[in-house]
């Protein structure tokens, strides 16, 4: 049989789509399959062979000729949705009794029902295809207990296929009126039609992450299902999402996209969960995203800390951020970027994954306070929320012997040097203990905090020992960026 | 009530310090975590919004922690003074060096006379070791694959066949014992036409044959083998199918 | 009726249970209140399996079997004015005033003693509501006072009080890097050694393993406790799900015993997870039940800091949730058994099992982890995690050989001789698990 330019193939592990058949010069005896890779390395050119230009891939290096009698070796093990759908519910009364591990008997409880619901098949709500080659719908003649699956199916993942045409996945999906969960990720797409009256009102749940979709491909699968409640479109490679979003429409994911922007169209929906994370975004929109409850913000472009009091303002609702690994923070450590980033932000429960302790918000609070007050953060002290901040903590009044307390602490960055290596950075505050900056490099060194010396770098040759292990470090005139140098002793 | 972090030599907790406890209190309780005894404790107390403290022995009263804590107290860092105190050679030991002597050893007689133990379990069950037929099982198994692997032929073509794995085919490169798996067996060492073994012929450390290339080697028991210079490497599908491929 | 009783203790055991009774709750359909979320007619999951962990009352209300226990008030308060203050009745929350100062001593002989009849009382009400009680389920720590001291002192009167019911543990380990008091490996020993007996199967959980876990899977830079405890409380309700689901199955609480423990002293299961896919990462990795089965193989899906590859296998127990299909299982399997170096036992009656609760777990709305369409639990009874008790064992003798801290012990009236006891106990323990691993002669036939 032979395979259409634009359909898909599994060779080995590796997914790909047909970009070409023909003949070309190397091979002039057989038919060969210009393909471009899912995975660009995996490729050998860009459809070009000694000079000859047969097609163009659409990522650079990422197509390859295959001949023919491997491509059908492959593609003989392609099925169909039904194929697949019949082959399980046949042989669902595998036993795995006949298993060994070593001498051992496998012995199996709780699968008895699970084989009665697949012969049954009538209780059947949750049906996992994933990765096994299907490529098309495929007929369902010939097999009548299909129709009582599939009209209780309420879960279907059909993810990391072979299916390159909508309208496959529209028979399929035909059959199934109460389905309310539909994942075709991984499987890559010419597009996605619509024809008017067509639609599917129970599905809810739409996950089509790397499936090569545009913006058009999105409109047409709104109006296909117009009751979505989630959606999932990652890896689409989109530049903008220009759509107006469905009152249904409660998440939504875009990570692993090209946006430059949050879109400002999820600012008029009634979205309460929004996955961005690694796209390319370098500021906050400014428009009022009052039903943004979840949002993920993480491995972007943020490069400035005004950032963080945008999306406190435009964010009202917001529970559970995600923001980091965004270049504003790289000037932080770790910890610092999270208090400030938290002091920030007033109602928030959840920050990059951790579930707030009771007492973190209050020390947040004050951490923000006096970095602002030593001047070492930047803050608008005019503002309504600093004053409040301010109140909070009695502070307005002593503000001045507060800031002259606090202007004599200073966060130093320190490299560590051990053998002559840099292994490492440590922020301590200059009015930390000598001893306390061993105990910190001993902790990183897995040794005890006798077993190391701490010395000063102040130019090559010269180094400055600690002399008095509990004195602050601020006593010997220590700048940041400074090395370390710790000998084994 | 504030979390805190404390932390010492031999411990690093988070624990809620009220700040109405008295010094007193207070030391005690970090006692209670850190084992360095309050004569010997020198404080560093850290603030996420002020400068850093570090208070000894002298300068505690009778007050109340809120009266001298007036920033917000992120940890405690309780170091001992002492350096022969009991902690601090803990905390060296713990850290550094084994002292083996310190070491509990359960002498053989004392597990044998235990009646709980596995040990006599197995006697009661008479499984293992105390299995009647353990040692004529395990002679004889040894035997048959002693037998066995005499009639292999070194830096032969082989096939090898075990349960749940298709047929393999290489070269018989090692034949004898491999005491890292266990005293008295003897193994086959193959190198494999294709990468379907589970080494490279080094086993636990000891490279017996070799080394092939990572998973082209393995050690099977004799009577799964057979040699002949007939056994050819099997269709070798993928290699055979890369050419196809520009 | 199989009615488990649930019996957290100490700080560490308390909380765990906050977020397991949560979790619960929401794979049943109760709100936090106790009544059912709208639109439910009856709790998810059957009657059978459902009642073994809630006790329906007149009015409609669903009230968990549980007790919580501590000796002083600060976690309890916690429970009594939180979001699932009216979950529980005021009686399952019992706090004393005075803590066990991190001191086995204190939660076993001195402070513990005094609130005991008064625990007992409580259970013994609730046991009165159960028409078939299986057993309990206790969630302590080893490393603190509470939890050592007094966790082990209600399984030695529970022993006693309900003879033969089985008694299954989940028991926070010491974090082997970093412990939260200098006298954890004391405490760790000498429950370790009290409850050895006492207890059918004990699943170990190591803070730090969890904490790695939340880091790498989850992608947490910060994990607080309110995240590691999510987590255990993911991998403790899978290993409830069997106990809790009708209809896929009959699982006793007996049943790990007799699946995993070939020798009563021999029961500290591994436990490992997967997937543990954060959020934001689910969209993008199949997890086929041929990878999710493998994951639990890997050091990172462990719940304690170990090495199996070094070790033999004497039982495993797969225990797969939501859907999956019996041949992919099978195809799981049989992968697991070509790629990897699986030794097992021979001698030991002990075996390989595979079970399935069709429920796919959940995720609290708080949790970063993604909700799946399945995942599964594997306990497997290994002679690595012997590794866990060289380790505290090591740092025993240490403190030990200079009696250092004894004397806080014997103050609470706690004679020198129970310490040698418990580590003889444990070196023997050590032993056992060598005399496990060895004898096998046939078990593996390739390397």
């Amino acid at each position: 049989m032979r395979c259409e330019v634009g359909e898909r193939l599994k060779i080995g592990e590796d997914f790909c789509t047909i970009r070409f058949v023909g003949y070309i010069k190397e091979w002039s005896d057989e038919v060969v399959y210009g393909v471009e890779w899912d995975n660009p390395a995996r490729g050998k050119h860009n459809g070009t062979v000694k000079g000859k230009q047969y097609f163009k891939s659409h990522k650079s290096g990422a197509a390859s000729f295959i001949k023919e009698s491997k491509v059908s070796k492959e593609c003989c093990t392609r099925k169909s949705f039904y194929e697949v759908c019949y082959d399980i519910c046949a042989n669902s009364d595998i036993q795995l009794d006949d298993m060994y591990f070593g001498e051992k008997r496998v012995e199996t409880y709780g699968f008895e029902p699970l084989t009665t619901r697949f012969i049954q098949n009538s209780n059947l709500n949750s049906l996992s295809l994933c990765n096994l080659e299907i490529y098309t719908a495929g007929s369902v003649k010939g097999w009548n207990g299909l129709g009582k699956l599939n009209r209780q199916l309420l879960q279907l993942d059909i993810s990391s296929n072979l299916f390159s045409d909508f309208q496959d996945i529209l028979n399929i999906i035909s059959t199934m009126p109460k389905l309310q969960a539909l994942d075709l990720s991984f499987n890559k797409f010419h597009g996605v039609t619509w024809k008017d009256g067509q639609s599917f009102k129970s599905i809810s749940e739409l996950r089509m992450s790397f499936c090569d979709i545009s913006i058009d491909d999105i409109k047409n699968a709104f109006m296909l299902f117009p009751n979505l409640k989630k959606i999932a479109l990652s890896g689409n490679e989109m530049e903008s999402f220009d759509i107006t979003l469905p009152p249904s429409l409660l998440e939504i994911d875009l990570g692993e996209n090209l946006l430059c922007d949050i879109p400002e169209t999820l600012a008029r929906s009634n979205v309460e969960t929004v996955y961005l994370s690694k796209n390319r975004i370098k500021h906050i929109t400014e428009a009022k995203f009052d039903s943004v409850k979840t949002l993920d913000l993480s491995q972007n472009l943020l490069a400035d800390w005004s950032c963080v009091k945008q999306i406190s303002a435009y964010y009202p609702s917001l529970s559970d951020l995600r923001i980091n690994d965004n270049p504003f923070t790289r000037n932080e450590s770790g910890d610092s970027s999270f208090l400030l980033i938290l002091a920030q932000l007033n109602e928030i429960d959840i920050l990059n994954g951790t579930i707030l302790p009771k007492g973190t918000r209050e020390e947040a609070e004050k951490y923000l306070i006096s970095q602002v007050n030593n001047g070492t953060f930047d803050y608008d002290t005019n503002s309504s929320n600093w004053l409040a901040l301010l109140d909070k903590y009695d502070m307005r009044k002593n503000n001045s012997v507060q800031t002259e307390f606090a202007s004599s602490i200073e966060i130093l960055q320190l490299s560590i040097v051990f053998q002559q290596q840099t292994i490492g950075e440590v922020s301590v505050l200059s009015s930390y203990s000598i001893r306390f900056l061993k105990s910190i490099i001993s902790r990183r060194l897995k040794t005890s905090i006798f077993k190391i010396r701490l010395a000063h770098f102040l130019s090559p040759g010269v180094i400055q020992e600690f002399g008095r292990e509990f004195s602050p470090i601020s006593d010997f005139s220590v700048r940041s960026g400074d090395k370390i140098m710790v000998e084994k002793v | 009530m504030v979390q805190v972090k404390i932390v010492s030599d031999l411990c690093s907790t988070t624990r809620d310090i009220p700040l109405q406890w008295s010094w007193e209190q207070l030391t005690s309780k970090l006692y209670e975590y850190t084992g360095v005894t309050p004569q010997d404790m020198k404080l560093t107390f850290i603030f996420s919004d002020g400068p850093s403290m570090e208070i000894c022995r002298a300068s505690w009263s009778s007050e109340k922690l809120s009266e001298t804590i007036k920033f917000t107290l992120e940890s405690i860092e309780v170091i001992d003074n002492n350096e022969n105190s009991v902690a601090n050679r803990l905390a060296q030991e713990l850290n550094g060096g084994t002292k083996d002597d310190a070491t509990f050893e359960l002498s053989e007689e004392a597990y044998e006379q235990r009646t709980n133990s596995v040990l006599n379990w197995k006697k009661r069950l008479q499984v293992g070791k105390f299995d009647p037929e353990y040692v004529s099982n395990v002679e004889r198994e040894r035997r048959v694959q002693a037998l066995h692997a005499e009639q292999l032929a070194m830096n032969e073509r082989c096939s090898v066949i075990t349960t749940n794995c298709p047929e393999r085919r290489g070269w018989l490169r090692f034949i004898g014992i491999v005491p890292q798996i266990n005293e008295n067996d003897i193994w086959c060492g193959i190198e494999f036409d294709e990468p379907v073994g589970k080494n490279d012929g080094t086993f636990a450390g000891q490279t017996y044959f070799g080394p092939t290339r990572p998973n082209y080697g393995g050690f099977v028991k004799p009577t799964g083998v057979k040699t002949s210079p007939d056994l050819v490497p099997l269709f070798d599908e993928d290699e055979f199918l890369s050419s196809d491929e520009i | 009726m199989r009615e488990v009783i649930s019996v957290n203790v100490g700080q560490a055991g308390c909380q765990i249970g906050n977020a397991c009774w949560e979790l619960y709750s929401l794979e049943h359909g109760i709100r936090p209140d106790g009544y059912l979320q709208e639109g439910l007619s009856k709790p998810k999951g059957g009657e059978e399996g459902f009642s073994t962990f809630f006790n329906e009352t007149g009015s409609g209300k669903f009230v968990p079997r549980a007790v919580y226990v501590d000796l002083e008030p600060n976690v309890i308060d916690e429970v009594r004015t939180g979001p699932y203050k009216e979950l529980f009745h005021p009686e399952q929350l019992i706090s004393g005033k005075e803590d066990a100062a991190n001191n086995y001593a204190r939660g076993h002989y001195t402070v513990g003693r005094e609130l005991l009849d008064d625990i007992l009382d409580r259970i013994r009400k609730i046991s009165d509501q159960c028409d078939g009680l299986q057993g309990f389920l206790f969630t302590h720590s080893l490393g603190g006072g509470t939890g050592s001291g007094l966790g082990s002192l209600l399984l030695e009167q529970l022993s006693i009080d309900y003879g033969k019911k089985s008694k299954l543990e989940f028991a926070v380990y010491p974090a082997p890097q970093v412990s939260t008091s200098v006298v954890e490996p004391y405490n760790t020993v000498l429950t370790t050694h009290t409850t050895l007996e006492h207890a059918d199967c004990t699943f170990m959980v190591d803070n730090e393993a969890i904490y790695d876990m939340c880091k790498k899977n989850l992608d947490i830079s910060r994990p607080s406790f309110a995240n590691l405890n999510n987590l255990i409380a993911q991998v403790v309700s899978s290993v409830t799900a069997s106990l809790r689901f009708d209809g896929s199955l009959n699982v006793d609480l007996n049943e790990f015993q007799t699946n995993l423990v070939p020798y009563p002293r021999i029961h500290f299961p591994l436990v490992s997870y997967a997937p543990i896919l954060s959020k934001s990462k689910a969209h993008h990795e199949s997890n086929s039940v041929s990878e999710i089965t493998n994951a639990c193989f890997e050091p990172g899906n462990q719940m304690v800091k170990c090495d199996p590859r070094a070790g033999k296998y004497m039982a495993t127990c797969l225990l797969y949730r939501g859907d999956v299909v019996t041949r992919d299982v099978q195809t799981a399997v049989a992968q697991v058994k070509n790629k990897r170096t699986v030794q097992l036992v021979d001698w030991c009656p002990t075996g390989f099992k595979i079970g399935i609760c069709y429920e796919p777990p959940t995720a609290t709305p708080q949790s970063q982890l993604s909700s799946v369409n399945r995942a599964v639990c594997m306990l497997s009874n290994t002679t690595a995690i012997a590794d866990a008790w060289k380790r505290i064992d090591r740092k025993f003798d240490l403190m030990y050989a200079k009696r250092a801290f004894v004397h806080w012990y014997v103050g609470e009236g706690m004679e020198e001789g129970e310490f040698t006891e418990a580590r003889e106990d444990l070196a023997a323990l050590e032993r056992d698990y060598i005399e496990v691993g060895a004898d096998s002669y046939a078990d593996e036939e390739e390397f």
